[in-house]
Order: structure tokens, then C-alpha cells, then sequence
């Protein structure tokens, strides 16, 4: 089935980083919603501004020295980074048979994701870790914190399902009877088709159809508490691995953007409300 | 002198003497008949199992030596070794594969089994390093440095902010910038601050940097121990993955240590590279999205080759290159360049024949370069060590692979003709000891039932294979009288069984043409006339211009020197006869004999020697107590091309001897016959051909009745004459006459007795008139240098 709830869905991406994985994830998104996915690559104008420093040096990781910046290798670099990126997109979308685009913002990461934090598309965010760490990235599983949003759950099992994870569900609900009510909810919804036939007749380029598991997590329902908590709770089940985790946008249990900050090894994808 | 009884001009095989075997198909036995001593021979090389016990067998093509030692190893029925050899993977030395002997089928298993393990691999591995343990214990180190270096730089970050210095991070690391509100100063900005709050900026700048890299030193260090602890956990969960699949195949195959030894080492490679096992994710160099596949053939077993548990293999080599015999590593294109592994690895037909025997056409081996050499290194060594052209060429290869050596036990059987093997034995010092058994096959066998029964059924086994339809007895005989004819002996057979074979496929396509359904001697007949008629357009062309008068040859009449020779060449194994003029004049002189072909340099060695012969003869019959006062030129007229071979000397002989005592010889006799220097007459070769050749030139100008052809005595025995002139010897119309001494042949084509040369000259004898003219050219001399001596006393000389 296809929800066309949105126009568009958005990722937001640190060029800093290896992308194959969230904009494979974002694109098989994008292809069962019907959306067109629109790329945004962020150019941190702080990066600019150290470059012209006159005394500007960064310390190197992979050499614990320090170097120069330099104002041209800043530009090119970025360009680079962008060239990159498009030709890993084209790849992946053409694949998928998804409508794109990319552009390039000079934006701060936070600055961003508050700007598109409050359109109606899907948001998808792969924000930096704090610590650079030379690593692949993979997923390791999918976790969606359903407060009963529908769009939602029914996105967090396209991706468990396309990419062959499990997926963790953390249910909201501030009683064992809540708990219940929507643990059942959810059992219904996924006991429904989630591919629309278009998808399932794609290649899609992982492990497609595997059997998803879940887990039941009960969060407190507390509207003033409850961003803080969610978050805290997932920054605990995303301590072990790398996750993909689903959260309903524009809902009173979303933690707001700074908040989502400390999720380190985290791409985030924020589905809005129906309607 | 003799005339010959036209009954011995060809001794014809009846057809009732033989007998023809039940089962004409049975193959390998029937082709053991004759060649007795080539047989022991075999036998003895085939019973030897010793190094430098190879086998040369040597003799004419055609004779089927191929076949007839295929049957002497059958009759042997010698056992397979039953050893099968793998090439695998060397882990410690890439470019030097191993060699591993194993039983007969368990190579195949092997294969299977590393085909299989390889599978489960691709299957145990990722999911060991899919579960959840491994991905906690990941997570567990690394996040143990990563929350120690997050709390430093939030330390380091948090210190700096009272300063007014932000810590930022990019792309390669991080960099310390004045800020103001969260955001980094523009340089325009930072200059409008006082100098003393720009220093304060840097200095405190300064402070951090230092803080920053002993964090990001200490971040270094425990970036190792992650890496040793990473590589200790990544060991213990491919061990997981990969230990009972391995320690299976030891179990399975643990009375092999050399395979035991090659899954150890597969064993330690996983642990170190088990990520070839793991599929590809997330890396921006990447163009494809579906990435490309590791190679993962060092865990492969290239089975090289398999052994059978019944007979020792046969092996020919059919076109021996040094490859072929050696195997070769074969090369594939890789990124532009060319590569090569164990998987590469062909064999040759030394590691087909291991165990057993290799056939080898020793004129092929020869004209393929370094093959030779590369044979005898092998057999030397009694190890395969395979060898490319490019390296025995002494040419870099640019991916070079050095398998490990097989050993090798065969017998190497070599066929080539008898120059080769003489060639060998004079100028391969390394021949003798590697060939020390030689197998000379007869030309030909004896004529006998035996012989003649067996070469039947050899023919009947061939016309068999090649699906012709029966030949009857009289085929059957009349192949053999063939036979005997290609042998130039009619008590011999000539064991050239290929010519026949073919003779018998002709006579099979005359047959069925002419719509019979059994071949008869009479289609054998055509098939080897037709035979002859396809290559004869030369030896027609020849009569052609006898008949027409342009060759000048009598048939007829008397003429002074000038005597019928005979002649015989070769054209594609067909022998044809002529005759050829040979005319001898002569005149006062020394004693000198011109051989106008010699001196023309037309003569060959054996003619010279032939001429010295005649001329010694001369001179010891008519001449020996005198100087032999006679010049004399002898030649061959109308020849264009050398001349060789000693059997015109009767020719010469009776030309010269006609000349000197003015006696003519008659034209319709052509004689041919080497002789002594006491006048016997020695056999010559081709004397059906040169028989047939003048009986041809009398038929077409009209048999006379008087035409006939003298030979050798000796050569009676080879007599295989056709049927034409069998029947015309028996009506009159042809004579064959033989001669022992060169007496006979002189008074058969002078008409005129020869004389006892002990009573001396007698009138009108040969020799008396010979001796006649010798006195005369000797009383002419005298004359002369008596007058020579009149003149000089005339003129004051004095001796």
C-alpha cells in the first residue's frame, strides 16, 4: 500500500560521512511512499570561516599532527564531497526507479534540521559523530517509537523488511493497559501488506522480505517528559550497534532536534503525522 | 644365359592356401603376427620397470608399429597406479603451488568437499559476525573509547567556551577558532578586536591545542589496543564459523597429512581474512551499488588429473609441444594486466600417461621446439616440473607460477623412422641412457602361410574398422601378391599394411561402384592400377616422347654402342621403369674412360663407382699385360638430371664393348645389372618396374616377338611381373632372360660369342675382335712414336 502523506522526503546529509547506507535506506523509503527524494548536503560554514583564520590549524586524526588549513583544499573539497555523493545517489535512485535531487546548503547541521523540522516531508537525518571513527557503516537494526502513529510503524517495516533487520519496537504508553491497546494496534498493522506491488517487483539491491522480530518496549506517555525519556531510551538500545530509528515528527513525544544530537551511530528518519 | 619360365616371372598366392579368420573384429592379437625380433624387444621394455628403460621403435611408416604395440601393452595388462593429483593453494609461498598425491577418486572428493566447505563458509561466516554477540562485543570496545574521547573533548570543548574558543570538528580532525554566539568569528571581525584580546585569544588557543593533542595521542593508543582487541575478537568469532566445518574435512581426510596440513592453513588465512567473507557496505568508493565479488579460488582444489582402477593408461601425444607434454599455467586478464593462480594449472600428457605409457611420434617431438630437451629433463628428473615456452625461451613471464613438481613414473614409447634413431645414438649423448631398448620392425616378413594368414587377418581387422564390405580369397591374394610386389621380393612380404589397407579401400569403392557386393581380385586389380594411373602423368609424358620419337629409344634393330639401359624412379610411392640410351664410343688414347655424367657432374657417387669397376674389368680382361690403349666416353643421352646407382654398368660395359670390336647390339633387349670387377653380374632394385617400363615402349610400337629384358640372375627371386607380361612372356611375344656373368648379357645383345680369353684372340668372337682392335690402336701408338723418334734423330735430338 502506498500512503502518499507527504510531498517529498528530505535527507540531510554531513558530507563528511559514508552515505551508501542511509541514502540506500532513505531511497527504498522514498520508492514505497511515492515520494520524491531530495537531497541536501550541508556545507558547515564554520569550516569557511576557520579556513580564512589566519592562523587556522587543525590537529589530524590519522596523524595526531597538526597542519594548515587551506581556503582552496576547504572549496574543493567540498565539491568534491558533493560529486561524490551525487554519483552514489544517482546509482542508488536510478536502481530504484526514485525521482531525485540534490543541493548544497551552507548550513550548521543543527541549524538545518530545524529548518526542515517543521515542513511535512519525511526528514531523514545522518548527522556526524562526535568522534570521527573510521568505520563502515551498516545497520545493524531498526528501532520505531510508535505512539499509535500508523505512517509511522508501517515506515520502520519497509526498512526492516527491505534491508533485512530486526526491528525494535518502543511502544509509548504510560500504563499496561495503554501498553496493551497499542501493542495490539500495532500487531494489526503489521500483520498487513507493507510493499505496494511496484516495490516488490524492483530489485532491491539487500536481503528483501526477511521475517521481521520485535521487541516490546513501554515508554512513559508523558508529553513533558517524554521527548527526554525517548531519548535516553534510545540512546541505551543504540549503544551496541548502529540503528535506524523511526520517530513520528511533529508529535508531542519527538524529542526535539538538539536533543537528538547525543544519538551517536544513528540515522534518523522522522515521519510526520497523516493529514 | 636363361630364359625365364614365364611361371617364375611372378609367384602368384592361391587363394584356396588361405585361411580367413571367424572374427575379424577382435583387434590387438592379430597385429602381434611377424615382426618377431621387434616383438621380443617390446616385450623386454614393456617387462622392465626401471628409469631409462623407454622404448624406440623404429621402421618404415605405414607398418602400423602403433598398433602393434598398443596389443603388446594390452597383452600386458598392466594395472593403474590409481592415483589422482590436485593442485592446491601454497598459503605460505602463493606463487609455488602444492602438489598432493591422493587415491584413486578421492581427488574428485577433495574437490567436492573444498567446493562445498567454500560454500558453507560464505554462509557460517557472515553470520557469525551478523549476531548479536559479536555486534555487543563490537560495540562494548568500542564504545569504551569512544565515551573516553567524548568526555575529554567535551572537557577540552566546555574549558575552551570560557574563553571564547570553540572546538570544531572537520572533515580530518578537529581545529580550535574564536566564536562569538555559538558561531566561528570572520577574520574581518577578529581583526577589529584589540591586539592584547587577539594574543589573549591565541595564547588561550595555544593552552587547548595542547590539551586537545595529548587527548588525541592517548586516543591513538587506545586506538591500538582496540585494533588488537578487534583482531583477537574477529579470530575467536571466524574460529566459531569455520571450526567444525574444517575439523570435519581432517577427520575425512586425515590419512592425507599433505591435506590435513593445506586445511590448516585455510585455517589460519579465514581467521586473519575472514572479511572476504563478508559482503560490502557503505564505502563511497564504490561505483557499483552492488559492489563486486571477492575471489575467493584459494580455498579451490584444481583436480589435475583423475586415475582409473582399471588399465595403465595409453597415452599419444598427437601433437607433442612442450606444453602439451608438460602441462601449462594458463593466464587470465585482470585489470589490464594478465594474472595467474594454482586454478590455471593444465596437465600435459606426461600426467595423463603417469603410471602408464606415452606414445610419442618422434618427428613430431623433434619439430617441436624444446620439447625434446623438456622429455629428457623429465624422465632424468622422473618429475613433471612444468616449464613454459617463454621461460625455456629464456623470456620474462609477467606472472610467473612455479608448481610444485608431480613425479612421474612412465614409459615413454618413441616412434620415428631408423635415421632418427641413428641421428640420436651418434649425437645425443643423454639418448642411449634414456632409450636403452630399440624395437627395429622388419620392412617385410617372410612369405609363408603364417605370415601370409596373419597379415589376412590384420587386413580383415582393418576392413573391418573402416566398414568395407567382404573381400573375398581372391582379393585377399591378390592383396598379398601386392604385397610381396611392394616388398621387390616374391618371397617376401612387405609389412607396410597401411598401402594395402588403402588398397583395399580403393578396391571396395570399385566394387561398389561397379555395384558387387564382395570385393574380388579383380576390383583390387583396378583399384591398384587406378592407384598407379593417378600419379603417372610424368611416366606417361615419358613414353609419350619415346613413342613419338623425341626420346630417342629403338626397339628394334642393331646398332653399334649404343645399348637399351633401364631405369627406375619414384612418384608418390608408385615405381616406375623406362628406357634410357646409353652409347659408348671410343678411339686411340691412354686408357682414359670419360663418364660424361660425371664430368657434368650429373653422376653420382655409386655411378662413379660403377664406371671404375667396368674400367678395371676392362683393363684385367682385354688388357693385362699391356697398356690399355683406348680413350672411350660413355653416357647417358637424353638425361637432363643426376644419374646415380650402379645398375647400368652391364649397360656400359656392353655399349663400350660394341663400340671397340664394331659388333652392333641389339635394340630389342634392354638389360640392366651391376657387376664385379670379375664380370659376375649383382642383383639391382626395381626390376619389375624396369621390365614393365620396356615391355610398355614394345607393346605400343607392336610385341616383335624377338623384345625382351635382360637381368641379374640374382633378381629372379624378386620377380612380381603383371599379369600383361606374365601372359605375354608365355605366348613368345616377350623374353626375360637372367645372367650371372656379364659374358651371358654380352652375347645375348652382340649375337656373338664372347671367347675364352685364356686361348687368346679367336676370330670372330667378341673378345677376339676386342683384342683386335686394342692390338691395332696399340700397333698405331707405336707407329707413332716410332715416326717421332725418326723425326728427332732427323733433327739432332738425342734420347
Amino acid at each position: 500500500m502506498t500512503d502518499k502523506l507527504t510531498p517529498s522526503l528530505t535527507v540531510l546529509l554531513d558530507p563528511s560521512l559514508g552515505h551508501r547506507a542511509p541514502l540506500e535506506a532513505a531511497a527504498l523509503l522514498a520508492r514505497n511512499l511515492g515520494l520524491r527524494m531530495t537531497v541536501v548536503v550541508l556545507e558547515n560554514p564554520d569550516f569557511n570561516a576557520l579556513a580564512r583564520l589566519p592562523f587556522s590549524r587543525e590537529l589530524r586524526i590519522s596523524s595526531s599532527a597538526w597542519s594548515a588549513i587551506e581556503v582552496d583544499l576547504v572549496v574543493s573539497s567540498f565539491t568534491a564531497q558533493l560529486r561524490r555523493t551525487e554519483r552514489l545517489l544517482r546509482d542508488i535512485a536510478n536502481s530504484l526507479d526514485v525521482p531525485w535531487e540534490i543541493k548544497q546548503v551552507r548550513s550548521r547541521y543543527q541549524a538545518a534540521a530545524e529548518r526542515f523540522w517543521s515542513d511535512r516531508a519525511v526528514l531523514v537525518l545522518d548527522r556526524p559523530p562526535q568522534v570521527p571513527v573510521n568505520q563502515k557503516r551498516r545497520y545493524r537494526q531498526v528501532l520505531v517509537v510508535f505512539d499509535g502513529n500508523e505512517a509511522v510503524l508501517r515506515a520502520g517495516l519497509v526498512l526492516a523488511q527491505g534491508i533485512g533487520l530486526m526491528m525494535t519496537i518502543l511502544v509509548v504508553a504510560d500504563n499496561v493497559a495503554s501498553f496493551g491497546e497499542r501493542r495490539d494496534q500495532a500487531r494489526t498493522i503489521l500483520e498487513s501488506p507493507v510493499f505496494t506491488p511496484a516495490v516488490q517487483a524492483s530489485p532491491i539491491p539487500r536481503a528483501a522480505h526477511l521475517p521481521v522480530q520485535w521487541r516490546w518496549q513501554a515508554l512513559n506517555d508523558d508529553p513533558a517528559q517524554s521527548g527526554q525519556a525517548i531519548v535516553s531510551r534510545l540512546a541505551h538500545e543504540t549503544r551496541a550497534s548502529q540503528s535506524l530509528i523511526v520517530l513520528p515528527k511533529l508529535s508531542q513525544h519527538c524529542p526535539v532536534p538538539k536533543a537528538l544530537a547525543s544519538l551517536n551511530s544513528a540515522t534518523i528518519v522522522l515521519v510526520p503525522m497523516p493529514g | 644365359m636363361n630364359r625365364i619360365e614365364p611361371q617364375l616371372l611372378a609367384r602368384r598366392t592361391d587363394p584356396a592356401s588361405l585361411t580367413i579368420p571367424a572374427d575379424c573384429t577382435a583387434g590387438e592379437l592379430a597385429s602381434l603376427v611377424g615382426h618377431g625380433r621387434a616383438a621380443k624387444a617390446i616385450s623386454y621394455a614393456l617387462g622392465v620397470n626401471l628409469p631409462g628403460y623407454n622404448l624406440f621403435v623404429m621402421g618404415p611408416l605405414g607398418i602400423g608399429k602403433s598398433r602393434f604395440v598398443r596389443a603388446a601393452i594390452a597383452q600386458r595388462g598392466k594395472q593403474s597406479t590409481g592415483r589422482d593429483w590436485v593442485y592446491v593453494h601454497n598459503f605460505e609461498s602463493p606463487d609455488n603451488p602444492v602438489a598432493i598425491s591422493l587415491e584413486a577418486g578421492d581427488g574428485l572428493t577433495l574437490r567436492n568437499d573444498a567446493r562445498k566447505l567454500l560454500e558453507e563458509l560464505k554462509v557460517t561466516i557472515p553470520a557469525s559476525f551478523e549476531s548479536d554477540t559479536y555486534a555487543n562485543e563490537v560495540a562494548r570496545i568500542q564504545s569504551s573509547i569512544n565515551e573516553a574521547q567524548s568526555v575529554a573533548l567535551k572537557e577540552i570543548s566546555e574549558e575552551a567556551l570560557k574563553d571564547g574558543i570553540g572546538l570544531i570538528q572537520t572533515p580530518q580532525g578537529f581545529s580550535f577558532a574564536p566564536v562569538s554566539d555559538g558561531e566561528v568569528i570572520a577574520p574581518e571581525a577578529f581583526n577589529k578586536l584589540s591586539e592584547a584580546e587577539q594574543e589573549r585569544l591565541r595564547e588561550c588557543m595555544k593552552q587547548h591545542e595542547d590539551k586537545l593533542q595529548k587527548v588525541m595521542r592517548d586516543n591513538n593508543r587506545y586506538r591500538r589496543d582496540q585494533v588488537a582487541k578487534m583482531r583477537e575478537v574477529n579470530r575467536e568469532t571466524t574460529g566459531f564459523a569455520v571450526d567444525p566445518s574444517i575439523d570435519e574435512l581432517k577427520v575425512r581426510h586425515k590419512k592425507y597429512p599433505a591435506v590435513c596440513k593445506w586445511l590448516e592453513q585455510i585455517h589460519d588465512d579465514l581467521l586473519e581474512n575472514f572479511a572476504d567473507f563478508l559482503p560490502e557496505h557503505d564505502s563511497q568508493e564504490k561505483e557499483s551499488p552492488f559492489g563486486t565479488k571477492k575471489d575467493l579460488g584459494r580455498f579451490e582444489v584444481n583436480l589435475l588429473t583423475r586415475s582409473s582402477d582399471g588399465s595403465a593408461p595409453i597415452i599419444e601425444a598427437e601433437h607433442p609441444t612442450l606444453p602439451a607434454l608438460l602441462g601449462r599455467v594458463d593466464y587470465k586478464s585482470q585489470f589490464g594486466g594478465i594474472a595467474t593462480d594454482f586454478r590455471l594449472i593444465k596437465p600435459g600428457k606426461l600426467h595423463e600417461a603417469n603410471g602408464g605409457y606415452l606414445l610419442i611420434d618422434a618427428w613430431r617431438l623433434f619439430s617441436e621446439p624444446y620439447a625434446w630437451d623438456a622429455l629428457k629433463r623429465s624422465l632424468q628428473r622422473r618429475a613433471i616440473q612444468i616449464e613454459s615456452v617463454a621461460e625455456a625461451a629464456g623470456s620474462a613471464t609477467p606472472a610467473r607460477l612455479e608448481p610444485a613438481s608431480i613425479p612421474l613414473d612412465v614409459k615413454v614409447i618413441l616412434f620415428g623412422e631408423r635415421y632418427a634413431f641413428y641421428t640420436l645414438s651418434e649425437h645425443d649423448p643423454d639418448f642411449a641412457a634414456l632409450f636403452r631398448v630399440v624395437a627395429d620392425f622388419d620392412n617385410a616378413l617372410p612369405r609363408d602361410d603364417e605370415h601370409a594368414n596373419g597379415l589376412v587377418q590384420v587386413l580383415l581387422e582393418q576392413a573391418s574398422a573402416n566398414q568395407l564390405q567382404p573381400l573375398d580369397k581372391s582379393a585377399l591374394a591378390r592383396l598379398l601378391d601386392q604385397a610381396a610386389r611392394l616388398a621387390d621380393d616374391a618371397t617376401r612380404l612387405s609389412s607396410h599394411v597401411q598401402h594395402l589397407s588403402e588398397v583395399a579401400v580403393e578396391a571396395d569403392h570399385v566394387a561398389r561402384s561397379a555395384g558387387a557386393t564382395v570385393t574380388t581380385a579383380e576390383h583390387v586389380r583396378t583399384a591398384i592400377a587406378d592407384r598407379r594411373e593417378r600419379v603417372s602423368r610424368s611416366h606417361l609424358e615419358y613414353q609419350r616422347s619415346i613413342l613419338r620419337g623425341t626420346m630417342l629409344i629403338d626397339t628394334d634393330g642393331r646398332e653399334i654402342g649404343q645399348v637399351n639401359g633401364l631405369a627406375v624412379y619414384e612418384m608418390n610411392g608408385e615405381g616406375f621403369g623406362h628406357p634410357s640410351r646409353i652409347t659408348a664410343t671410343t678411339r686411340l688414347g691412354d686408357g682414359t674412360m670419360i663418364d660424361i655424367q660425371r664430368e657434368t657432374q650429373m653422376g653420382g657417387a655409386v655411378h662413379t663407382k660403377g664406371m671404375l669397376i667396368l674400367t678395371s674389368y676392362l683393363a684385367a680382361r682385354y688388357a693385362a699385360r699391356q697398356p690399355l690403349p683406348v680413350n672411350a666416353s660413355l653416357v647417358f643421352e637424353q638425361s637432363y638430371g643426376p644419374v646415380d646407382g650402379d645398375s647400368a654398368t652391364i649397360a656400359e660395359l656392353c655399349a663400350l664393348l660394341s663400340s671397340l670390336s664394331s659388333l652392333p647390339v641389339r635394340q630389342d633387349l634392354a638389360v640392366t645389372g651391376s657387376m664385379n670387377q670379375q664380370g659376375e653380374v649383382q642383383a639391382i632394385g626395381g626390376a619389375n618396374e624396369k621390365i614393365e617400363g620396356f615391355f610398355d615402349i614394345c607393346k605400343k610400337r607392336g610385341l616383335t616377338g624377338t623384345q625382351g629384358v635382360i637381368i641379374p640372375a640374382s633378381n629372379v627371386e624378386h620377380l612380381m611381373l603383371t599379369e600383361e607380361v606374365v601372359d605375354a612372356a608365355a605366348a613368345g611375344q616377350f623374353h626375360i632372360y637372367s645372367v650371372s656373368h656379364v659374358d651371358e648379357a654380352l652375347e645375348l645383345l652382340l649375337d656373338a660369342p664372347v671367347g675364352s680369353s685364356s686361348d687368346g684372340p679367336q676370330a670372330g668372337t667378341i673378345g677376339g675382335r676386342v683384342q683386335q682392335r686394342l692390338s691395332d690402336y696399340l700397333a698405331h701408338r707405336s707407329g707413332g712414336r716410332a715416326a717421332a723418334r725418326r723425326a728427332r734423330y732427323a733433327g739432332g735430338d738425342r734420347d
